[in-house]
C-alpha cells in the first residue's frame, strides 16, 4: 500500500507536467522518458522480481517498433492495431528467449540475451525490405484521433496512462500468488519447484511480460519519432535500459519509473548545463557512483522522502 | 500397501554410486526411518525420489504411478512434500508468504482475475491466508507471521520449512534430518509434530541420526551403507544387526 | 584456390587467436572472483589508443611505447579492483551491480576516447609490417603482419604458461577458484590474487587491442560489442576456466568467420560468432575446449 501511494504520487506529478511547459522539445523528451519508464518497469519485473537477466531488451524494443511501423505504413493498419501487433510479436519472442533461461543462469543467460539483441539488431540492418536498413524507415504516422493529430502534451497523458497501467498490472501481479512464486524463484529455484510450482512457466511469463512492455515501448517510440533508424536498438541501449532499472531500484515498484525518467533526463540536463562534450561520460560516471553508493536504487530513497512529506499532511495513513 | 516404492533405483555422480540398485518401499500411513552413516546416500534417495536429481537408472513409483524423470513441480503436486537437510527458505519473503508459496497450486485465479482483483480471487487469497495461518499455528509460528525468516532461531526456521511442506497438503513427506542441530525442547516439538502428522494420515520418510528419536517414532527402519540397503525391519531388530553395528562402528 | 584457402587459414587463425586473448581477460577474472567484466573489451581500445599516442604522437619508439601502454593498462586493471569491484562488494552489491557498473564503464571509455581523440579512426603505425609486406613460404605469400601476431601471441602464451604453472600465482589462482575461504586459510592473500587477476586480465586484452589495431585501425570498434562478444564466445568455448582452450576457441571462431565470409556472405559474419556462442551455451555450457575440468 505504501508503495502504491508513492507510485500514485509520482504519476500525479507526471500528469501535471504538461501544464507547466509548452516547450515542445521538453515535452518530446518527457515522452521519451515515459517510454523508457515503461520498458524499465518490465526489467524491474524480470530482474528484480523474477531474478532473470536480459541484456537484450533493445531487441524487443526494436521488434515492437518495426512491427508497428510495418503494420501501419506497409499494411495500412490503424496505430492501435500496429501497437498491439508489436506487443504480441515481442511477447512471442520473449517466450522464445525464456527457453535458454530454463538451463542457464546469471552470466551465461546474459550472454544469450546479448546475442539475441545483436541478432535482432543485425536483422534490422540487413532486412532492408522490411526495416529500411541503415537508411531508415520513414513516414510512420503520428498519434491522432479521427483526423486530429494529438499534441505532444496529449501524447504525454496517453503515455502516462499506459505507464500507470503497466505499473498497476505489475503491482497486482506482485501481490498475488504469481508474484510470491516469482520472488520465491528469485531466491531458490529448486525450493520453489518443490512447492509445486513450474519455474519454467514462471520464467516464460516473466520474459513474456517484460518483452511485452519493451515491445509496447518500441511501438510507442516509432509513432512518436515518425521514423526509425538502427541506432536506438544497439547493445548500448540494452545496457542503458538495465542501468535504468538498477538505478531506479530493482526490487522497488517505482524502480522502472524513477530510473527510466531519471536516466533519460540526466544526460539532457548535463548537455544543456554546459557539458555538451562530456555529458555521456559524466552520465556513466554518475550511474556507477549510484550503483556503488546506493545499491538499493533511488526508488526506495525517493519513497521515504515522499512519505515524510506525505505524513506531514496526514498523520495516520499507516496500513499493515 | 506401499505409497512409494523404488525399483533398482541407481544414482551416480561421476564415479560415485550414491544410490546402488535400491528397491525400497515406504508403507502408507506410517513413519519410516532411513538411517546410515554420513555419505551413505540418504539425501540422494530423497533428491532422486522428489525429482531434484535425475535418476541414473531404475524406477520410482508413487501410488503405482511411474514418477521417475518427472519434473519436480509435478511430483510435488502429486502430493509429495519435503524439507531440505540444509534449510532452504525464501529469505526475501515473510514467514506467512513462505507458506503461501506452497499454496500456489491450489489457486484457480488466472492473471486476468488477479489484475482486475475479482471477488473470486480475493476470496481465494483470504482462504489460503487462513490456511497458511492455521499451519503456522500448528508449528507455533503464528505471531511471527509477518516477520522475515532471516535471522530467526534455527528451530523456528525448521518449523517454518515443515509448515511450508504441509501447505502442499501432501500424502507423503520426506524430512531430511529435521531435528539436526536442535535444542532438547525444539527436538520434542518436532517429535510431537510428527505424531500429529501421522495421526492426520500423512506418510513420513524420516532421515535422522539420533537413535532415541528413531526409536520413539519410527514404525519401520531402512539402513543404508555405501548406497545399498544393508538392513531393514523394526528398530529393535535393526539395533542388534551385526552389519549395522559394523557400518556404524567402522564409520566412527 | 589452394592459395586462398591457406591464406584464409593463416589470417583467420591469427585474428582468432587475438579474440582468444580477449577471452583470456574474461577467464582470468572468472577463475578468481567469478565475475564478468563487461568492460573487458575496453582494455583493447585503451591499449590501441595508448600505443598510438606513445608511438605516433610522442615518437617514443616501439619498445618504450609498448611497455608504457602495458604499464598504464596494468594500473587501470588495479584501479578496476580498487575503485569498482571492492566498493561494490563492500556495500553488498552483487553480480548484477558489477555487471551494470562495468557496462557503464564501457560507455564511459568510449565517450572519453571520443572526447580526447575524436570519433574518426586513426591509422595504426605499420610496426608489425605494412599492408604490402609478405613472406613467402613454399609458394604461399603470408602477410608479415599475421606472422608477427603469431609471434607475439606465442611469446605471451609461453609467458602465461610459466606464470600459471611455475609460480605461486598460478597456484593461488587455482586455490582461489576452488574455494575462497580455504584459499585464505592456506595463507594465500586473496587481495593480491584478485589484484593480479585484474591486472593480467586487462593487460592481455590491452595487448590484443594493439595486435588488432592494424586490422581494425585505432578505432572505437576496438571498444565495441562485436569484438567483445567474440572474446566472450572464445572464453565460453574454453569453459571460462581453461586459458589454452580459450585461445583454441578464439582460433576456431576466427577460422569459422573467415571461411563463412569466403563461402557464404560477409553480411552475416558477426551472426556466426553469436550463433556459436548461443549454441555452445545451450548445448554444452561447460565449454568445448575444456579438458581437465575440475569439480568444485
Ligand atoms: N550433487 C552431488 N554431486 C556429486 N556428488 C554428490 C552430490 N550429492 C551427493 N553426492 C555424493 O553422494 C554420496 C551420498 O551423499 P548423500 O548426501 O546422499 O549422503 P547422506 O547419507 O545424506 O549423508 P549425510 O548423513 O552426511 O547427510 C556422497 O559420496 C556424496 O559425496
Ligand atoms: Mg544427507
Amino acid at each position: 500500500m505504501k508503495k502504491l501511494i508513492f507510485v500514485v504520487g509520482a504519476i500525479l506529478l507526471i500528469v501535471l507536467f504538461p501544464i507547466f511547459t509548452n516547450n515542445s522539445y521538453h515535452l518530446y523528451l518527457m515522452n521519451r522518458a515515459l517510454i523508457h519508464a515503461i520498458l524499465a518497469t518490465g526489467l524491474v519485473f524480470l530482474t528484480g522480481f523474477a531474478g532473470q537477466i536480459s541484456l537484450g531488451q533493445a531487441g524487443f524494443y526494436a521488434i515492437g517498433a518495426y512491427t508497428s511501423a510495418y503494420f501501419t505504413v506497409k499494411l495500412g493498419m490503424p496505430i492501435t492495431v500496429g501497437v498491439i501487433a508489436g506487443i504480441v510479436i515481442s511477447v512471442v519472442a520473449g517466450f522464445l528467449l525464456s527457453i535458454p533461461s530454463f538451463k542457464l543462469k546469471a552470466f551465461f543467460l546474459s550472454l544469450v540475451t546479448i546475442a539475441f539483441g545483436q541478432i535482432v539488431w543485425m536483422l534490422v540492418i540487413n532486412l532492408t525490405p522490411i526495416t529500411g536498413g541503415p537508411s531508415g524507415f520513414f513516414g510512420i504516422p503520428f498519434y491522432s484521433v479521427g483526423n486530429n493529430m494529438l499534441s505532444f502534451g496529449q501524447v504525454f497523458w496517453l503515455f502516462g496512462g499506459l505507464l500507470f497501467v503497466s505499473v498497476f498490472i505489475m503491482y497486482r501481479i506482485k501481490h498475488s500468488h504469481f508474484g510470491r512464486a516469482m520472488l520465491a524463484m528469485n531466491d531458490d529455484d529448486v525450493a520453489t519447484e518443490t512447492c509445486g510450482i513450474s519455474t519454467k512457466r514462471l520464467k516464460m511469463a516473466a520474459f513474456g511480460f517484460s518483452a511485452g512492455l519493451a515491445g509496447l515501448a518500441g511501438a510507442l517510440y516509432a509513432h512518436l519519432a515518425g521514423f526509425l533508424s538502427p541506432e536506438p536498438f544497439t547493445f548500448f541501449e540494452s545496457s542503458n535500459f538495465v542501468a535504468m532499472a538498477v538505478v531506479g531500484g530493482l526490487r522497488h515498484m517505482s524502480g522502472g519509473v524513477v530510473g527510466g525518467i531519471g536516466l533519460t533526463l540526466l544526460p539532457e540536463f548535463l548537455r544543456f548545463g554546459g557539458w555538451e562534450n562530456y555529458y555521456l561520460m559524466v552520465t556513466s560516471i554518475i550511474v556507477i557512483l549510484i550503483i556503488i553508493f546506493v545499491p538499493m536504487g533511488l526508488g526506495p530513497i525517493l519513497e521515504s522522502l515522499f512519505r515524510k512529506i506525505f505524513r506531514l499532511k496526514r498523520s495516520n495513513t499507516k496500513t499493515l | 500397501m506401499d505409497i512409494l516404492r523404488t525399483e533398482n533405483m541407481t544414482k551416480r555422480f561421476g564415479g560415485v554410486v550414491a544410490n546402488d540398485n535400491l528397491s525400497i518401499g515406504i508403507p502408507k500411513g506410517q513413519i519410516t526411518a532411513l538411517i546410515g552413516p554420513n555419505g551413505s546416500g540418504k539425501t540422494t534417495f530423497i533428491n532422486v525420489a522428489t525429482g531434484v536429481h535425475p535418476i541414473t537408472s531404475g524406477k520410482v513409483y508413487f501410488k503405482d504411478q511411474d514418477i521417475s524423470g518427472m519434473d519436480i513441480n509435478k511430483i510435488s503436486r502429486l502430493g509429495i512434500a519435503r524439507t531440505f537437510q540444509k534449510i532452504r527458505l525464501f529469505e526475501n519473503l515473510s514467514v506467512i508468504e513462505n507458506v503461501l508459496v506452497a499454496r500456489k497450486p491450489f489457486y484457480k485465479s488466472g492473471p486476468m482475475s488477479v489484475v482486475l482483483g475479482t471477488p473470486k480471487f480475493r476470496k481465494e487469497e483470504k482462504e489460503n491466508k487462513e490456511k497458511a495461518m492455521e499451519l503456522l499455528k500448528l508449528v507455533g509460528l503464528e505471531d511471527r507471521a509477518y516477520d522475515s525468516p532471516t535471522g530467526m532461531a534455527y528451530g523456528l526456521r525448521r518449523c517454518l520449512e515443515i509448515a511450508r511442506a504441509l501447505a502442499l497438503e501432501p500424502q507423503l513427506m520426506f524430512l531430511d534430518e529435521p531435528a539436526a542441530g536442535m535444542t532438547r525442547d525444539e527436538f520434542k516439538v518436532i517429535m510431537d509434530l510428527m505424531m500429529i502428522l501421522k495421526e492426520r494420515g500423512i506418510t513420513i520418510l524420516l532421515v535422522e541420526h539420533t537413535m532415541d528419536f528413531i526409536k520413539a517414532v519410527a514404525d519401520w527402519v531402512y539402513v543404508l551403507n555405501f548406497g545399498q540397503v544393508i538392513a531393514k525391519g523394526k528398530f529393535d531388530d535393526i539395533e542388534k544387526d551385526p552389519l549395522v553395528l559394523k557400518a556404524y562402528l567402522g564409520e566412527d | 584456390m589452394l592459395q586462398d584457402i591457406l591464406q584464409n587459414i593463416v589470417s583467420g587463425a591469427s585474428i582468432g587467436a587475438t579474440y582468444g586473448l580477449v577471452g583470456l581477460g574474461v577467464v582470468f577474472l572468472w577463475l578468481t572472483i567469478s565475475r564478468i567484466n563487461f568492460a573487458n573489451i575496453s582494455s583493447a581500445m585503451l591499449g590501441a589508443y595508448l600505443f598510438y599516442s606513445f608511438y605516433t604522437q610522442l615518437n617514443l619508439g616501439f619498445f618504450i611505447s609498448f611497455v608504457l601502454s602495458i604499464g598504464v593498462i596494468a594500473l587501470y586493471g588495479l584501479g578496476l579492483r580498487v575503485f569498482i569491484y571492492e566498493p561494490i562488494r563492500k556495500r553488498g552489491g552483487g553480480r548484477l551491480e558489477f555487471v551494470v557498473a562495468t557496462l557503464m564503464l564501457c560507455t564511459f571509455w568510449l565517450n572519453l576516447i571520443i572526447v580526447v581523440y575524436g570519433a574518426l579512426p586513426k591509422p595504426f603505425p605499420p610496426v608489425f609490417g605494412g599492408s604490402n609486406d609478405f613472406i613467402s613460404l613454399g609458394g604461399i605469400r603470408i602477410p608479415s603482419l599475421y606472422l608477427n601476431i603469431y609471434l607475439v601471441i606465442a611469446i605471451l602464451m609461453v609467458f602465461i604458461y610459466f606464470i600459471l604453472n611455475k609460480t605461486l600465482i598460478g597456484k593461488s589462482f587455482r586455490a582461489a577458484a576452488q574455494n575462497r575461504e580455504a584459499a585464505a586459510l592456506m595463507g594465500i592473500d586473496v587481495k593480491v590474487t584478485t589484484s593480479l587477476s585484474f591486472i593480467m586480465a586487462t593487460v592481455v586484452v590491452g595487448i590484443a587491442g594493439i595486435l588488432l589495431a592494424p586490422i581494425y585501425f585505432v578505432s572505437l570498434e576496438l571498444g565495441g560489442g562485436s569484438i567483445g562478444v567474440k572474446g566472450f564466445a572464445s572464453a565460453v568455448l574454453g569453459g571460462l576456466t581453461n586459458p589454452y582452450g580459450t585461445i583454441l576457441g578464439g582460433i576456431s571462431l576466427g577460422l569459422l568467420e573467415n571461411f563463412s565470409t569466403l563461402y557464404i556472405s560477409s553480411t552475416y559474419r558477426d551472426i556466426i560468432s553469436f550463433s556459436v556462442l548461443v549454441a555452445v551455451l545451450i548445448l554444452k555450457p561447460s565449454g568445448i575446449f575444456n579438458w581437465k575440468r575440475k569439480k568444485i
